[in-house]
């Protein structure tokens, strides 16, 4: 038994790895273990991840088969002996100090869940901060929650299960036993998150930026997928299933219809920038949306206080011009 | 724009309370023991501090820094010599590494209990003469001279709650030559206005007025509302009702939105012709103190709050006034709070510092 579970899968990665076991076995606090899954590599990902486990017995490699970074995940729950589950991806890097501050707040009350912030880095290892809940929020077990579905609804910033601790309860089967989805291309993460949420007692929310994702990668949300729209759709429902639980006020609606609609313009914006499919399916995607029931929806609901951009790309959608729509988001990608 | 809190000490025990309310009685005692008219508010963190504490002020002095409140103004009672709830403020003077900029409010106002009808007075508000204001200047001398202590015009910031005093104009005079013979420039006098009746009575050598909040508008908007002759009807009807009934649902209740969006367009409407700087409010709900006679404005969403302080923040830049009072700080069973709650985390000061940080 150890206080942390850090669970990292690994698919070809040689070139940062070294950089982000270095950082989690520097950290501070010493009780944990280190679950590398190599998911089949075929660069040197392997041979490293064997070498600090030769060297650290905190760190245990697993190889196996190619199978997804969902299914590589699910591998490492079933193996988990720590008190706290912390995703890490094989190219990112966690602060030093982090476990050591989660371990203490740990240590003065239980929480389900420890919510911290992230800050992104370039490979020359300029930072740009994102310092985003600042607040000092806190649920305890027995207290009103239904600011904190309101939060998980406004944005989908709380979906990563890297700025994450999280009791092993939720995945050893004690509280609840999550996995993620398989059959997903995207937001399986998301959905895993808002499964813990939802069936969490206890939440801390802290500011400091304990965890760094490298930026300018191709990352596997970076490749394009016909399917990342259904399950766009499968995490909203999901979503629409806990309404009734979230806070209500006047904002409520327009935040939530916001948010959607962000999902889709966030989706659609990284269109113009796959390289392996050509214009007329990225076309068809975006065609795919607006005759979509469910997004249709959302493109015809009055959001009030939207950007300029995102008003005119709702407008275009609505309009169905698709081709406009195109060319507008390729436009914006120029600008980038 | 400049934020001042309103800040209510009676956050520990003190022999008067024990005897007139009972025994270990503070702000908390209401709150821990909702009765079934009010909301259920409570503190993030089963925060139910002790203002004895020093870690309480230092803590709320970082929230202050955090989240951009520029000072507190802690309420005074003062009662001819007699000073209540003075012992957080005397601390705060002694320890000067607390970073807190403050002024006084001074809660001019007799105590009173209703019980079994009748309503005894617990301690009166009298002025006495003269000597009865030097002897309490030469109270506050010291705290006007502390670095922390906020001042315009080389002037301290001095607020008086009630506008009904007798010999205003003589005691302001006073205070004011009190304060040039300490090397201040005066003194910078304030009368809090409640409702618009009050604004005749202030005194002509007032330095400004503060419109205090949520009074001063929800009177109005109540007027504007009245207009609709179905609202008065039914606001009437409620209310008698509720004299026999005692009920939860018949307790006047206001929507916070639509109380901001109101202040937010009557904004440019000045009360008066002198010189005042604005109020502001959360939400509100005194029922824990009064029961079903007491009345609540509910939560605003974060958008219109947001809205309202930006609104603040323009009246401020165009008037040329600097300073806005919240009310309040941690008036918790009036449910006028902006420190952190439990379930919504740091809901108003959240926005706050949000808007304050706009167009920097």
């Amino acid at each position: 038994m150890c206080k942390f579970s850090i669970i990292i899968p690994v698919y070809n990665t040689e070139k940062y790895l070294r950089e982000c076991l270095d950082s989690v076995k520097s950290q501070t606090f010493p009780d944990f273990e280190v679950l590398l899954i190599d998911d089949g590599s075929t660069d040197l990902s392997g041979k490293i991840c064997d070498d600090y486990a030769k060297n650290d017995e905190r760190f245990i490699v697993y190889h196996k088969v190619n199978g997804g970074v969902s299914e590589a995940r699910n591998f490492a729950l079933d193996k988990i002996r720590g008190e706290y589950v912390k995703f890490v991806d094989g190219d990112d890097l966690l602060d030093k100090d982090c476990l050591q501050e989660l371990a203490e707040y740990i240590k003065q009350y239980q929480w389900d869940v420890i919510e911290h912030s992230w800050y992104t880095f370039f490979d020359d290892g300029k930072r740009e901060f994102e310092n985003w809940f600042e607040a000092d929020y806190t649920v305890k077990k027995g207290e009103n929650k239904s600011y904190l579905y309101r939060l998980l609804f406004d944005s989908y910033r709380m979906g990563s299960m890297c700025k994450k601790a999280v009791k092993a309860d939720f995945f050893n089967g004690t509280k609840a036993k999550i996995r993620f989805d398989k059959e997903m291309v995207f937001a399986e993460d998301q959905m895993v998150a808002v499964e813990i949420f939802d069936k969490c007692e206890s939440v801390k929310f802290i500011n400091k930026p304990y965890y760094g994702y490298r930026k300018g990668l191709q990352s596997a949300t970076g490749k394009f997928n016909i399917k990342k729209k259904d399950n766009i759709k499968m995490l909203l429902k999901y979503l629409d299933s806990l309404w009734e639980k979230i806070y209500h006020d006047k904002d409520a609606i327009n935040s939530y219809n916001a948010r959607k609609l962000d999902n889709i313009v966030s989706d659609i914006g990284y269109l113009p920038a796959y390289k392996n499919v050509g214009k007329k399916e990225k076309k068809e995607y975006i065609s795919s949306y607006v005759n979509d029931d469910y997004f249709y929806k959302v493109l015809n609901e009055n959001i009030r206080n939207l950007s300029k951009k995102k008003a005119l790309l709702k407008y275009l959608l609505k309009k169905k011009a698709v081709n406009a729509v195109y060319m507008l988001l390729c436009v914006q990608n120029k600008l980038k | 724009m400049k934020i001042i809190a309103m800040n209510l000490p009676q956050f520990h025990v003190i022999p008067e309370n024990n005897e007139w309310w009972g025994e270990g009685f503070t702000e908390w005692t209401k709150i821990k023991n909702p009765n079934k008219y009010c909301g259920h508010i409570k503190p993030q963190n089963n925060n139910y501090y002790n203002y004895l504490d020093k870690g309480t002020m230092q803590w709320q002095a970082e929230l202050c820094k955090k989240y951009g409140i520029y000072g507190m103004s802690y309420y005074h009672y003062y009662f001819q010599g007699k000073l209540l709830l003075e012992k957080p403020v005397e601390n705060l003077l002694k320890w000067k590494d607390i970073d807190q900029k403050f002024c006084f409010t001074w809660a001019n106002h007799t105590w009173f209990r209703s019980w079994q009808g009748k309503k005894d007075v617990l301690i009166e508000q009298t002025y006495g003469e003269e000597k009865d204001w030097e002897k309490h200047f030469s109270y506050l001398e010291k705290f006007f001279l502390d670095e922390r202590y906020i001042k315009i015009d080389n002037k301290p910031l001095f607020m008086l709650f009630n506008v009904n005093v007798p010999c205003i104009d003589d005691m302001i005079s006073l205070f004011d030559k009190k304060c040039k013979e300490i090397g201040f420039d005066g003194i910078y006098f304030v009368q809090s206005i409640s409702v618009k009746e009050q604004l005749v009575q202030a005194s002509d050598k007032a330095d400004a007025l503060m419109i205090r909040e949520p009074s001063f508008s929800l009177q109005r908007y109540v007027l504007d509302k009245y207009k609709n002759p179905f609202f008065h009807l039914n606001e009437k009807l409620k209310s008698e009702l509720n004299k026999m009934l005692h009920l939860k649902t018949l307790i006047k209740q206001y929507e916070g939105d639509d109380l901001m969006e109101f202040c937010i367009n009557d904004m440019h409407n000045h009360p008066t012709d002198k010189k005042y700087f604005r109020g502001a409010f959360s939400m509100w709900d005194n029922t824990y103190r009064h029961e079903w006679r007491g009345y609540k404005i509910s939560r605003p969403s974060k958008s219109v709050f947001e809205k309202y302080l930006r609104a603040l923040k323009e009246d401020c830049k165009e008037r040329g006034t600097e300073y806005v009072f919240f009310n309040a700080w941690n008036e918790w069973a009036e449910g006028m709070i902006l420190e952190p709650e439990e379930g919504f985390g740091d809901y108003f000061l959240d926005c706050i510092r949000k808007v304050l940080r706009e167009g920097e």
